[in-house]
């Protein structure tokens, strides 16, 4: 069984008149102790599906459509009362900004604390204490005399450790990093993807990772999904998708990343935009900007179907 | 050196609206100190001849040499209403914020959460006043005469009105301010973890909520201040005097600022425009104050680095005496912090529990006690006044007064005066006859009293008469009721249910001068749990009919027998063309300049007799007399030599029409052979009920700054005695005697939920001793200090 299981998960936006397919149908599973990778341009539905999970979409957006079952337990039909007892606890999520995640007003040590006594994971004597240890635990230097630090003290790196101590507070089993590191230098990212591997590993912690930075994706995940325009693209291990992409929006994604042994006067880029979510092509939504698109790929919508084991590709040309 | 540079960065608005905050502080707890005249004193109609000149001085007075500010058309001076009304117009503007705070936050947090029913709530309350302004809601409301007892009634019905009608907007404001916060990201991550909207709500929303919460805060008081002002003009909703439902003129004892503007559609445009003037920039002076505060403070919280927050900020932890005890558990590290921090709370808690000095002489409490017991005894009988018990009670006091060396007044200490008739009801009999010759026996001042010095037996039919057939006569209806045969008669007249004042007093008029009933049964609503007072039952309209005034409970049982007949017997003590015993003793001044003033104590000796079988002791009434004796003994037997004379003065015949004190005025007073007094009379004091003791300044000028002086000596002496004093208009014929041009008089007495004075009650089980020995002390000490000249 599954920790995660999302079965044709669809989620909208109803703006005016306009209906927003941001989650069009995916379906994909995280595995104990598994780093699901979830990649994507922007608006290509990422984040929504990582909100979609923890039922934290509001309107003007819906899930109208889709299972989310957690441990066998559907997320959809529970009360929020109950979803409130899953949301850190069970399931963790950490945000690509973190001053803007943490509460400005609250020191960080009492933020770390609060996430403890909402599911009682600790008694209220203890609380402080633990959540000491914890910023400990995620490396904040001269932890018990910064507790008492606002935010805005902290640097960014600083501050998503502090986020990931909240989301780590409860030992959940799913961890949600929702691109944990883009708003960060590259040299505290790599810190930062250094310590939620360590804490995936300590905790035996499964992580579905959502990030457009395939780097990112090549070191820590075990295998990658390839969303675009609300759809899954491509699906596999990360081994398979770095020596075998299949799918020519795969394709692209590996094409723009710069390689330090060529030499070339411009980074490619995959040509074309992202059509914007109201205005989807007829056909395969990657057609207007597929070097290799034929009549049929505009024409019709092709399936997400298995070519070798624990390898999914959306592509016409893979068909047949 | 201040640079011009640093003056641009100064937040002008906090610190002028700090420093008019800061006025409005100090002066809300500290008005006497700023006042020159207590506020409730009034300035009468006086005539001042000055070089054959005389000029009438008429409140209201304008603003002159001896009211700097005029005084109000009660003559109360104008300032000292100002300054004292601060106080309750402060605490009703910033109840009545707190009050649409607590309204609006959880239901803007509602709101903000998308709650419909909090949403349509505050936007249709919000319409509605904004279509119909608060003070148009309670000038519609004011013309209901159900309203408008309720309305005057008390400033807390001002704060509820405000409250209820005025919490919309900040509402609105406040849902506005909930959802901008519910927007920022953070909000995400506070349900991420788990947290229910309660618990964002109250966790997260409401500490950034705080800032804009703290000025609204202020800018909601002076948007109250603004609307209690208008209202005040407009005469509503305010404490000022007004004509309630029965067409009654009530004048409330308390006031505030928006009382004082209910007179300016009298006095607007007239000379007395400086009556609506100074509570007018009252107003305005705390309406900027608040406003410039709020915005002040909206400036430092929308700052990054303000200096002004961060020290708001810490002052929790600066103030905590946990941080302090763990500092001085580490007093290595925090040494200067601890000394600071100590010596600050010393100074805060000294100040706060700072002792009083002692009193200079002990008010000898078991001494009172006993002169108590000896003057409420048997051997004066109740103290009737003319009789020959009280001509004793007088030689007790005078050799009391002797003994102690203070002087005979005038060269004696007994002052007699002609009494005309002196009369004691001692005991009565009343019985109901029904037509099945069943008896019902009423009990005398229980049930009935009897309101006619008489001795009479008898039995009688009786006849029930309405007053509708008593009022609006002419010779026709005249001839009817004499064809009644009614003077004959035993008459029940129901007078307990609700009439116009008019026609009751026709009725009575009827019957006292055209009919004269053999005897007259007054059914009344006495309202006593208790008895009937004694000394308030002599009916002086009838010459020659026995009034008889019966509870309504009594009147109910009568009526339903139909028309029985009733015996009833009254036998009374009347002493006619007799003597009262005035005691007046002294200690003479030293100053010459003050030769010819006086200060004089009194209080009264007399009481109403013993009834045949019952005894009246008058303990309380005792009460003030031993405790003047008492305060007389250790002032003459001191070292003090006053400036001006001091005079204890002990009144006979206070429920006669000719009165000791009366006597003593058209002797000495108006005569010109005392100059000016200041009187101070000692009502009962010290009664169990209650521990309020009232304070009533209302007959002293405010321009008398002596007298004013006393009067904060005696509110200080009372502060020392933790004694909780309020004021209140108190009635006593004796005060009513010293009502005139060169006296100035005030009252200490308790006040009495039901009447005890004159009823069997009035002995020792109702005396607190205790509170005696304060108010005793207090007084011994006022006058102390004043005989000083402190």
């Amino acid at each position: 069984m599954s920790l995660l299981e999302v079965r044709d998960l669809k989620t909208y936006f109803y703006i005016g008149n306009q209906v927003i397919k941001a989650v069009d149908g995916i379906s994909f599973s995280v595995e104990r102790n598994e780093t699901l990778a979830i990649v994507g341009e922007s608006g290509s539905g990422k984040s929504v599906t990582a909100l979609s999970v923890m039922r934290l979409i509001n309107p003007p957006g819906k899930v109208i459509e889709g299972d989310i079952n957690y441990n066998n337990v559907n997320l959809q039909k529970l009360s929020e009362k109950q979803m409130c007892m899953v949301r850190g606890d069970r399931v963790s999520m950490i945000y690509q900004e973190p001053m803007m995640s943490l509460n400005p007003a609250i020191s960080v040590g009492e933020q770390i604390r609060e996430a403890l006594l909402i599911h009682k994971t600790v008694p209220k004597s203890e609380s402080k204490k633990r959540a000491i240890q914890l910023m400990n635990f995620v490396s904040i230097p001269e932890a018990q005399v910064r507790y008492n630090d606002l935010p805005a003290k902290f640097s960014g790196g600083m501050r998503q450790r502090i986020m990931i101590a909240i989301a780590i507070a409860c030992n959940p089993d799913l961890l949600i990093a929702d691109e944990p590191t883009t708003a960060l230098d590259v040299t505290i990212q790599s810190e930062i993807m250094e310590l939620l591997r360590s804490m995936k590993n300590k905790l035996n912690m499964s992580m579905l990772l959502i990030t457009h930075d395939l780097g990112v994706v090549a070191e820590n995940a075990d295998r990658v999904i390839v969303m675009y325009c609300g759809k899954i693209m491509e699906e596999a291990s990360v081994q398979d998708l770095f020596r075998k992409p299949m799918h020519p929006y795969t394709v692209g994604l590996m094409k723009c990343i710069p390689r330090i042994d060529s030499s070339v006067d411009k980074l490619y880029s995959i040509p074309g935009y992202i059509p914007h979510p109201s205005q989807f092509p007829e056909g395969c939504r990657f057609n207007d900007r597929c070097e290799r698109a034929t009549d049929k790929c505009r024409e019709k919508m092709p399936e997400l179907i298995e070519i070798h084991e624990g390898h999914k590709v959306r592509c016409w040309q893979h068909h047949d | 050196m201040i640079k011009l540079s640093s003056i641009r960065k100064w937040n002008f608005p906090l610190i002028i609206g700090g420093i008019l905050l800061f006025v409005l502080l100090i002066t809300s707890m500290y008005p006497e100190k700023l006042a020159t005249a207590d506020p409730y004193g009034k300035q009468r109609l006086e005539f001042q001849v000055d070089g054959g000149k005389t000029t009438f001085v008429v409140p209201p007075v304008p603003p002159g040499d001896e009211y700097p500010w005029g005084t109000d058309h009660r003559g109360r001076d104008l300032r000292s209403l100002i300054i004292y009304g601060c106080k309750i117009t402060m605490i009703t503007a910033i109840l009545t914020a707190i009050g649409r705070l607590i309204i609006a936050l959880p239901l803007a947090i509602a709101g903000a959460y998308k709650n419909k029913f909090a949403t349509w709530f505050i936007k249709q309350f919000n319409i509605l006043f904004s279509a119909f302004p608060l003070i148009v809601v309670v000038l519609m409301l004011s013309n209901f005469a159900l309203f408008i007892d309720i309305l005057k009634k008390d400033n807390f019905i001002v704060v509820l009105l405000l409250t209820l009608f005025g919490w919309s907007k900040l509402a609105y404001v406040l849902m506005e301010k909930v959802s901008e916060i519910l927007e920022q990201d953070f909000v995400e991550g506070e349900i991420a973890i788990g947290k229910s909207r309660l618990e964002i709500a109250v966790q997260n929303v409401i500490p950034h909520l705080i800032p804009s919460l703290i000025v609204f805060f202020f800018l909601e008081i002076a948007l109250v201040l603004q609307t209690m002002s208008q209202i005040g003009i407009f005469g509503l909703l305010a404490a000022g005097g007004y004509y309630n439902a029965d067409g009654d003129l009530n004048v409330p004892f308390e006031f505030d600022w928006a009382s004082l503007l209910i007179f300016t559609y009298m006095f607007f445009g007239t000379d007395k425009i400086y009556l609506i003037i100074y509570p007018a920039a009252a107003f305005a002076a705390s309406i900027v104050g608040f406003n410039l505060f709020g915005e002040g403070l909206r400036i430092e919280f929308e700052k990054r680095t303000s200096r002004v927050i961060t020290f708001i900020r810490r002052i929790p932890s600066y103030v905590s005496p946990l941080k302090l005890a763990y500092e001085i558990k580490n007093y290595e590290q925090h040494k200067k912090t601890v000394i600071i921090k100590l010596a600050c709370y010393t100074l805060v808690l000294g100040i706060i529990f700072f002792p009083q000095p002692p009193s200079l002489y002990k008010f000898d409490s078991a001494e009172a006690f006993n002169t108590i017991e000896e003057i409420s005894g048997d051997k004066y009988k109740g103290r009737l006044a003319g009789s020959e018990e009280n001509k004793a009670l007088a030689e007790y006091i005078s050799s009391e007064l002797e003994s102690y060396g203070v002087k005979p007044y005038d060269n004696k200490y007994i002052h007699e005066f002609d009494i005309l008739k002196s009369v004691n009801v001692k005991a009565s009999t009343l019985k109901l006859k029904d037509s099945f010759g069943r008896n019902k026996e009423l009990i005398f001042r229980k049930d009935y009293a009897v309101a006619s010095p008489v001795t009479f037996s008898g039995e009688f039919e009786v006849e029930k008469v309405e007053v509708r057939d008593l009022i609006e006569l002419n010779s026709e209806r005249v001839d009817l009721l004499m064809a009644r045969g009614l003077h004959s008669k035993v008459l029940i007249l129901d007078l307990s249910v609700p009439m116009d004042y008019r026609h009751m007093t026709g009725a009575l008029q009827t019957l006292a001068i055209i009919i004269k009933p053999r005897a007259l049964l007054v059914i009344q609503d006495w309202g006593f749990e208790y008895d009937a007072p004694k000394h308030a039952t002599i009916d002086k309209l009838f010459q020659d009919t026995v009034v008889i005034s019966m509870s309504k409970e009594a009147g109910e049982e009568l009526l339903r027998l139909g028309e029985p007949t009733i015996e009833f017997s009254v036998e009374s003590e009347t002493i006619a063309n007799t003597k009262g015993y005035n005691v007046l003793g002294y200690i003479p001044g030293t100053d010459p300049e003050y030769k010819d003033d006086f200060i004089v104590i009194g209080s009264r000796i007399d009481y109403v007799g013993d009834d045949k079988a019952v005894r009246y002791p008058g303990t309380l009434e005792a009460g003030s007399v031993a405790a003047q004796l008492e305060i007389a003994k250790k002032l003459a037997q001191s070292e003090i030599k006053p400036k001006q004379n001091i005079m204890f003065a002990f009144w006979d015949g206070t429920f006669n029409d000719k009165r000791g004190s009366s006597s003593f005025v058209s002797k000495y007073a108006l005569s010109g052979k005392i100059k000016s007094i200041t009187y101070f009379n000692i009502g009962n004091i010290a009664i169990k009920e209650d521990s309020k003791v009232l304070l009533d300044t209302s007959r002293i000028f405010p321009k008398n700054k002596e007298a004013q002086e006393y009067i904060q000596i005696l509110k200080d002496n009372a502060r020392a005695q933790n004694i909780d004093l309020q004021y209140g208009n108190l009635n006593t014929p004796v005060l009513i005697d010293m009502t005139s041009r060169n006296i100035q008089s005030l009252m200490v007495s308790n006040p009495e939920k039901e009447p005890i004075s004159t009823t069997m009650r009035d002995n020792m089980d109702m005396l607190d001793k205790k509170q005696y020995k304060k108010i005793g002390q207090m007084l011994l000490d006022t006058i102390v200090d004043i005989a000083r000249g402190k």
